[in-house]
């Protein structure tokens, strides 16, 4: 009787340690979902660099608040929201992506039409809009 | 006439660093280590009444190596001091990075410094982190960041609730270019920070950790 209690204990403890290493080594379910809270932040800047970190992360949890921020009213975020669905590369996001062929700015139709194509092409070319979007002003010393 | 005095003055800079830089020559391409007596006067420059003077003495590159360690104290103390001064003070590597129209301040100058210095300036930023002034929390947040160093993962989650916005910001910043997922949860609940800068920085160094 003791001993069963002290195996599941200890299997407890397994659990426990063999899953906290693991959480903490890709962004977690809460970062993702605060992150398409940020898409619809008042400022356009947090908004564009959300949509440029859920490009870099890469889950399918994103693709429907990325989907919403492609009717952004900055053509900055609706960019980097298209390019982020494009590195998602979900075939969820062709009919939106498809949509967005007839936006208004010559930019957004471009980076429309990379997306799709990288998602077609399996890895063609997605240039990201704005490769650099650090908006730290401080650089490193080398 | 101030001008003239400055200009004076930094003459006599140029002057007592070349003595202290290329004193010999022959091994300055080999990075000999600046001797004991060279580096207390550059330490008695960086306590300058002038800024410009301040400025000058901590962005000269040749000076601040792993062997200038006796020259951190100085510098330290230096990371609080925002007084403004033109980019040109410096040489030609700020207008590549901050531009012409964005003055320098010693404390910048003392943090990229102390940066070169290397890891022995490690222990002494994570003190100023927790206890300097805003300006020098700010600094020596960017400084940790620049060393890279997966310590100050710790200490800089802390100073994502620092009082002054710009120390949070400056914080973001350095955990995303330390890229440690440690720093995930932290940087998560800044994008609810009150500052739309920090908001800002905490979603690119989510991006830039993953």
């Amino acid at each position: 009787m003791l001993t069963s209690a002290k195996i599941l204990a200890a299997g407890l403890l397994v659990t426990l340690f063999a899953a906290a290493p693991a959480e903490a080594q890709t962004a977690s379910a809460a970062t993702v979902t605060a992150l398409g809270d940020a898409l619809k932040d008042t400022d356009a800047g947090v908004r564009r660099q959300a949509a440029w970190a859920l490009g870099r992360i890469q889950s399918e949890q994103s693709i429907d608040a990325l989907i919403a921020a492609m009717r952004d009213s900055d053509q900055q975020v609706r960019r980097q929201a298209i390019w982020a669905l494009g590195q998602i590369g979900s075939a969820k996001a062709v009919d939106s992506l498809t949509a967005a062929l007839k936006d208004g700015s010559n930019e957004v139709r471009r980076s429309a039409a990379q997306a799709l194509a990288h998602i077609y092409g399996r890895g063609g070319p997605n240039p990201n809009p704005n490769p650099n979007p650090n908006p730290n002003p401080r650089p490193r010393p080398f | 006439m101030k001008v003239t005095a400055r200009c004076q003055y930094l003459n006599a800079v140029a002057a007592c660093l070349a003595v202290v830089s290329v004193g010999a020559p022959a091994t300055r391409a080999q990075q000999q280590p600046p001797t004991a007596k060279d580096l207390s006067a550059v330490i008695e420059m960086l306590r300058s009444p002038d800024p410009v003077v301040r400025v000058s003495v901590a962005c000269a590159r040749d000076v601040f190596n792993s062997s200038a360690t006796a020259a951190i104290p100085a510098l330290i103390d230096l990371l609080n001091d925002a007084e403004p001064v033109s980019p040109e003070v410096c040489r030609e590597d700020h207008r590549r990075w901050w531009g012409d129209e964005h003055p320098i301040t010693p404390g910048q100058e003392a943090a990229r410094a102390l940066v070169r210095i290397g890891t022995t300036s490690f222990d002494p930023l994570v003190k100023a982190l927790g206890n300097g002034g805003a300006t020098a929390r700010r600094n020596a947040a960017w400084a940790l960041g620049a060393l890279d160093d997966q310590r100050a993962v710790t200490p800089l989650t802390g100073s994502l609730r620092d009082t002054d916005e710009r120390v949070r910001e400056q914080a973001a910043w350095a955990l995303g270019a330390i890229g440690d997922a440690r720093a995930l949860a932290g940087l998560t609940a800044a994008l609810k920070d009150s500052a739309s800068g920090v908001r800002r920085q905490a979603a690119w160094a989510l991006g830039a950790i993953q």
